[in-house]
């Protein structure tokens, strides 16, 4: 089979409309139509990654017009963030089961879910600019709408604003896109191309580009001032999109700044540290202090994702293999973590109605499950071993240290105890102290969404246990490219 | 020596099984969980002291992959660790303490925790918690040593918020248990920052975390000295044991750790992981000595760093002695007292350290704060075990609230006793010699100002020691206790289970200070030039030291008040603080524990939240805005331009026919 990754990302495609017709009919079942394709995405994901594992590559080619063909591509960078993507699309399918009727709509839900999810697949995989722009279109439109329709409060306002806010992005990053077909010698849209054909552009010219390029991802990632979409957002969708909103989709964002600007920018990149760092640990500081004022869990999570951004980005910045290999690390992490937390913010809502944390106390009787899942993500995401967290965060400084930012680094390092505060402030406030009366009668969630919890809690510790998998997969690619540009080793 | 390659992974690994085993356990029956995890423990104990013979006929791994399990972390081109055990006498010392005083409180457990309902939780973290510490004490890494000392953390945070319900009866004070847990961890993880940046530091210039590595080639230490950077990244590393042992400035969460269990606190609390710290000191100090001997280290480099921890040391020892003297609770006359001693520690091995000329001083002042470190265990695991009898038996957690039960509890109140002289430093218990030790090495290292401070702190410590056994046990009966009696409860001491290993620690705190010539072979093989003096010697010596003069003064001080005050209560401290306005004033400064607490508060929790809430209400809202805004320009655009579509059709053509003729014109005459 030579056109396995074309499968995992059409498959679902094929899967939307067929799901639409029948959801009517399947009602609750309709969610094993959507687990289907995405299991087979999955599972392709996997054998490709193990390919990457033992120091391979898959690309596909196809032939698209006389001008350019389009490509399927798992590489060291590509593999996991692909990885995250599927399996995380996957687990949510089986979480959405009993979440909510969605409205009767089964079959809209689900064939836009898997739709948005084989958009952010096609975007990691993407070998070309323009198949990867449309793929990234691929990803918003859906999630949009599902926003829309099955958010909560101001649901139809907030989605526009989501849209609007993220197509202003998409712009720059089409403007980019167009610069660098224009400009560059061969006219190209070719990613793999891009290295050496930008590195003979003008500097101005590359300056400009990347700036375009970083603003459009900076948007998507919600880095500071860029964010204010983002807890809106994050905090109305309906959890399920929350869970891919905030542990998939901003990782996409990470995922494409080190594709199209730190690989393919490297010494404008190295050039404008100071000016990344610096809206990377604002943005980790930022985050983290809001964070720590909400009194709606999702939001809270939608400001920690903001505050995580920072650190991926630091990472990114700090150009050495520990840094980098450390972010791309830390985009599987987050994305596990940060789900996980989702997901638990999902169960209580969906046993109690609430998530604000004023009203919500000693759930940890009622939900031991929940309760025990939401404090490994919670460490993770405070970078406490044995959780994954730790191994991408000890990582992600020491690149900082490596790139002999020291001073940079430390406070990066700091902002982390702030991290601590604000999740075990959520966990205390909601899963201990005394069981308010009209609680009393809250059950653990039900096993389709115990199941995707634990499968992530298992993973984060495990992750945190032995990285070694993920990180040979990295590894290799970072180190390449180091060398490359012969950075800092 | 059979044991040798696998007891330290017998040692981390059986009681982390014990731990995941617990829930599986659980389900068969509680009794069988209950026996299974303590002997999870005692595996792990007797793990421990079968490395004892081996380190003493000089069988010591220093490179735990060649003879340990392997354990491949490695990752080309990115990270140069193998997971491994250090095996010296350091390490099998600490990893002892932690393994075997950890078996006496599991089993003191069995009986302690019988009535709670959730023993599984309780048996997961405790477990959890041996394997971590032995994993921190025992790790040749600086990575591995990390993630032990989180993990010890974790453990920390879980058990003081284990009645995280929050009931009136749990709470300390003010504060509802889980928010002790959490105030645990977030002070200590600031000071996990320091030390995790400072590992990284000196990763970046060394390559490695490897302890022997790091002892073997000093190239790191002269390039972080030429870059500048040596003071901070020391300093930035005692900020990890500043947090762990609670020394001043981020002392504030021991008191508030005892809101967990009793046995917590005896375990975590006081006899183990608040050591962690003085741990990394001491083996951060043998790789500064090696690189001082080898000469790629320069005095003057290092002197920050000891003079710090020596301060710090002396410092946190006087104001968590000073505190403790007016606390109402028992426990955290114990809390503020572990606090304080870990400050002895402190000092001691600050003073070793200051003193790298001479290798006598060094190793006194060591070696001193190493005895300390074990005699402290043993007496303040006897001490927190004791108050849990006491506790349980008069249900109520403040000592003015007991009083006159010494006779209802006599194997409570003896035991209770000996651990206190021996805090007091009373001969011939344990920690008489081991402060003597502290005070003798202050001494020969001329670091009088030292000496003085840890003097007064002893004074402090006799005047708490016997107003904790004097409130406790001593005098009328309080009214609580006469109502307990009334309502049928009788006080009387625990059973066997609870008293038995009460008994050990009592007779390892009566002989604890031979250990001192034993102490010093043991450690002969990482430290140089180590005199093992004999028993009688080092009693002539300690008794004839001048310093013993000085002990003698202060505990006169200390004593003296503390035995009219408490004991035989010839004058009422209440009266005496109404009388004297300085008195008063001095009472109420240490009851606040020195505004420190208080003023943390305000700062870096409602100062955060303040700020924090002041940015999120205008800047976040003024950025948020200010996208409506944009919106706004949107629509009145659209609003102005939208008139020009008025949609008749006169002015349609008007403006047609005009157009028409301005491009005629503009033809014509252009």
């Amino acid at each position: 089979m030579d056109n396995l990754l074309l499968v995992s990302v059409i498959l679902p495609v094929l899967a939307s409309p067929i799901i639409y017709f029948l959801g009517g009919k399947l009602k609750r079942k309709t969610s094993w139509l959507a687990f289907i394709p995405l299991a087979v995405s999955t599972a392709i994901i996997v054998l490709s990654s193990i390919k990457v594992f033992y120091g391979g590559t898959i690309l596909e080619t196809y032939r698209w017009t006389d001008f350019f063909n389009f490509g399927l591509l798992v590489d060291g960078l590509s593999a996991a963030p692909a990885l995250m993507i599927t399996f995380l699309g996957t687990i949510t399918a089986i979480y959405s089961i009993n979440y909510s009727d969605y409205g009767g709509e089964y079959g809209s839900y689900f064939a836009l879910y898997v739709l948005y999810v084989a958009g952010m697949l096609g975007v990691v995989l993407s070998t070309n600019l323009l198949q990867f722009y449309l793929f990234w279109e691929l990803m918003l439109v859906p999630s949009y709408f599902l926003i829309a329709e099955w958010g909560y409060k101001e649901a139809k306002k907030v989605a526009f604003k989501y849209f609007l806010f993220t197509h202003v992005g998409a712009i720059a990053i089409l403007f980019g896109i167009l610069s660098i077909y224009v400009l560059t010698p061969t006219h190209t849209f070719t990613i793999s191309d891009l290295p050496t054909q930008v590195s003979l552009l003008q500097r101005s010219a590359q300056t400009l580009i990347a700036t375009l390029l970083f603003l459009g991802f900076a948007f998507k990632m919600g880095l500071f001032p860029f964010h204010t979409w983002l807890p809106d957002a994050y905090a109305e969708a309906p959890t399920p999109i929350s869970v891919l909103l905030s542990g998939v989709m901003s990782e996409i964002g990470a995922y494409a700044l080190v594709r199209m600007v730190v690989t393919v920018f490297a010494p404008t990149w190295i050039e404008f540290v100071y000016v990344v760092a610096g809206i990377a640990l604002f943005s980790m500081i930022y985050g983290g202090a809001m964070a720590l004022v909400q009194d709606d869990m999702k939001r809270l999570l939608a400001y920690s994702s903001i505050s995580q951004m920072g650190y991926i980005t630091f990472g990114l910045s700090m150009v050495s293999i520990q840094g980098l290999t450390g972010s791309v690390f830390h985009i599987v992490n987050h994305g596990i973590c940060k789900g996980l937390l989702f997901m638990t913010v999902g169960a209580i809502t969906y046993q109690t109605g609430l998530r604000n944390m004023d009203k919500l106390n000693g759930l940890a009787d009622k939900m031991p499950v929940t309760a025990t899942a939401a404090l490994v993500g919670a460490l993770g995401i405070a970078g406490a071993p044995p959780t994954n967290g730790f191994q991408s965060e000890w990582l992600i400084f020491e690149g900082g240290f490596q790139a002999h930012h020291p001073f940079l680094t430390i406070i990066g390092v700091v902002s982390t105890a702030l991290t601590v505060g604000y999740m075990l402030w959520m966990i205390r406030k909601v899963y201990f102290g005394p069981l308010p009366e009209n609680l009393t009668n809250v059950k653990d969630a039900p096993l389709s969404m115990l199941i995707p919890m634990g499968l992530l809690t298992v993973l984060a510790v495990v992750l945190g246990v032995y990285p070694t998998p993920v990180l040979k997969i990295i590894v290799p690619y970072v180190h390449n490219f180091i060398n490359l540009i012969g950075g800092v080793a | 020596m059979v044991m040798l390659p696998y007891a330290p992974w017998l040692a981390i690994f059986v009681p982390a099984i014990g731990a995941i085993l617990s829930p599986l356990l659980n389900k068969i029956s509680e009794r069988v969980m209950n026996y299974l995890e303590v002997f999870f423990s005692f595996a792990a104990a007797a793990s421990a002291l079968s490395m004892i013979p081996d380190v003493l006929s000089g069988n010591v791994i220093i490179n735990g992959v060649k003879h340990g399990i392997p354990f491949d972390w490695q990752i080309p081109w990115l990270l140069n660790i193998k997971a491994g055990v250090l095996i010296d006498p350091l390490s099998v010392f600490m990893a002892n303490i932690a393994a075997d005083i950890g078996f006496l409180i599991m089993f003191y457990s069995l009986e302690y925790m019988r009535e709670d309902p959730c023993k599984m939780r309780y048996w997961f973290f405790m477990n959890f918690f041996i394997s971590s510490m032995v994993l921190l004490v025992l790790s040749d890494n600086f990575l591995q040593l990390y993630i032990g000392w989180e993990g010890v953390g974790l453990c920390s945070y879980a058990l003081i918020g284990f009645w995280y319900r929050d009931e009136k009866k749990h709470w300390l004070g003010i504060y509802p248990p889980s928010h002790c847990g959490m105030k645990a961890f977030v002070t200590t993880r600031v000071g996990d920052v320091g030390l995790l940046a400072a590992m990284l530091i000196i990763y970046l210039y060394s390559g490695t975390f490897n302890f022997m590595e790091l002892q073997r080639n000093f190239q790191w230490l002269g390039q972080l000295t030429s870059a500048g950077l040596l003071t901070l990244t020391t300093l930035l590393l005692f900020l990890g044991p500043i947090g762990k042992s609670a020394q001043f400035p981020l002392h504030v969460w021991l008191p508030e750790a005892m809101a967990g269990p009793t046995t917590v606190s005896a375990l975590i609390h006081a006899a183990t992981m608040v050591k962690a710290g003085v741990y990394l000191v001491a083996r951060v100090s043998l790789i500064f000595y090696a690189a001082y001997v080898s000469h790629a280290l320069a005095f003057e480099a290092i002197q920050p760093f000891f003079l710090t921890v020596a301060w710090i040391g002396g410092f946190t020892a006087f104001l968590a002695g000073s505190i403790a003297m007016v606390s109402r609770q028992l426990k955290k006359v114990l809390a503020y007292s572990t606090v304080s001693q870990i400050g002895y520690m402190m000092l001691a091995l600050g003073v070793g350290g200051l003193a790298f000329e001479a290798s006598k001083e060094f190793v006194a002042g060591y070696s001193a704060g190493v005895f300390h470190l074990m005699s402290h265990a043993i007496f303040k695991a006897l001490l927190f075990l004791g108050a849990g009898a006491v506790l349980h038996a008069t249900e109520t957690i403040y000592m003015d609230e007991m009083g006159g039960i010494k006779g209802k509890m006599p194997i409570t109140f003896t035991v209770m006793l000996i651990g206190a002289l021996s805090l007091s430093g009373i001969p011939p218990f344990a920690g008489f010699w081991s402060k003597e030790t502290i005070f003798h090495a202050c001494y020969l290292t001329n670091h009088i100002p030292l000496l003085i401070v840890a003097a007064v702190t002893a004074a402090f410590t006799f005047f708490y020691s016997i107003r904790m056994i004097g409130m406790t046990f001593l005098g009328e009966e309080s009214e609580h206790v006469k109502e307990l009696e009334k309502e049928g409860h009788h006080i009387r001491d625990p059973s066997p289970i609870m008293w038995v290993p009460l008994i050990v620690l009592a007779f390892f705190t009566l002989i604890g200070g031979a250990f001192q010539p034993f102490l010093q072979g043991f450690f002969s093989p990482v430290l140089p030039h180590v005199e093992i003096t004999s028993l009688p010697t080092f009693a002539t010596e300690t008794f004839t030291s001048p310093t013993f003069i000085v002990t003698i003064i202060v505990l006169v001080l200390g004593g003296v008040p503390a035995y009219f005050l408490y004991v035989s209560r010839t004058a009422s401290p209440l009266e005496l603080i109404k009388k004297s306005t300085i008195l008063k004033g001095l009472y109420t400064f240490l009851w606040n524990r020195w505004y420190i607490n208080s003023f943390y508060y305000k700062v870096f929790v409602y100062g955060v939240i303040g700020l924090s809430r002041l940015i999120f209400r205008t800047l976040e809202y003024e950025i948020d805005q200010f996208n409506y805004f944009i919106a706004d320009v949107g629509k009145w655009f659209s609003n102005v331009f939208r008139r020009i579509q008025t949609g008749v059709l006169s002015w349609n053509m008007i403006l047609i026919l005009l157009g028409f003729l301005f491009i005629v014109f503009y033809w014509v005459l252009g």
